[in-house]
């Protein structure tokens, strides 16, 4: 049995995606909701840039690093301080984000290192939902 | 019986704010700025506000 289901939202952008809206605790204790894409492609989690100083990340809290994506090498400013996060839902399962903010990025990526560990994601595109399980590890 | 997920919904069409960050409030848009530190420190948006990017019209189709 899941412990959470999730309808796909378009959120303004006029198409539904499988879209997880985090509760997010930066590093110096600044919080947000933070919407993203649950994308098992993506290694770990990716914020665009700008959210780094909405989170409390400053230049000296990131290193840069190149990562690769559809169109080709990126940098990236990989986080070297953790977050916590949690969903509204499940306020109890605290866990930490590692994020990689990259400039142009458009859209949060929930990938596999953070939320993954965490959930077992079922993505059911027929029904336009999807679902969490916490994982037994 | 599992959860269903709520969070912030946003009731309005983000389109015409392509490539500017927005505040939302209730589902409508309080702010937008071309930057996320020029839209938190907008005296309009308050502390809860729900912040986003709104992705260029470039990006009608997110491929990762």
């Amino acid at each position: 049995m899941p412990d959470l289901l999730v309808a796909y939202r378009d959120l303004g952008l006029g198409e539904l995606r499988p879209i997880l809206i985090l509760h997010v605790t930066g590093p110096t204790g600044a919080q947000g909701d933070i919407a993203g894409l649950v994308d098992s492609g993506a290694d770990g989690t990716v914020l665009p840039a700008g959210y780094a100083p909405l989170m409390g990340y400053t230049p000296a809290d990131v290193s840069p690093q190149q990562g690769a994506g559809v169109g080709g090498s990126v940098t990236m400013h990989q986080a070297t301080r953790s977050s916590k996060a949690f969903i509204a839902e499940l306020p109890e399962l605290v866990f930490e984000l590692n994020p990689c903010f990259v400039q142009g990025c458009q859209i949060a990526l929930w990938g596999r290192k953070d939320l993954m560990r965490q959930f077992d994601v079922n993505i059911m595109e027929r029904r336009k939902q999807f679902s969490l399980t916490r994982s037994l590890e | 019986m599992a959860a269903v997920h709520q969070g912030p919904e946003v009731l309005e069409d983000l389109t015409k704010y392509a490539g500017s960050w927005v505040a939302i409030r209730q589902g409508k848009v309080i702010a937008s700025a071309l930057d996320s530190v020029e839209l938190r420190d907008k005296p309009e948006v308050k502390e809860d506000d729900f912040l986003m990017p709104v992705p260029d019209t470039g990006s009608a189709a997110f491929l990762f």
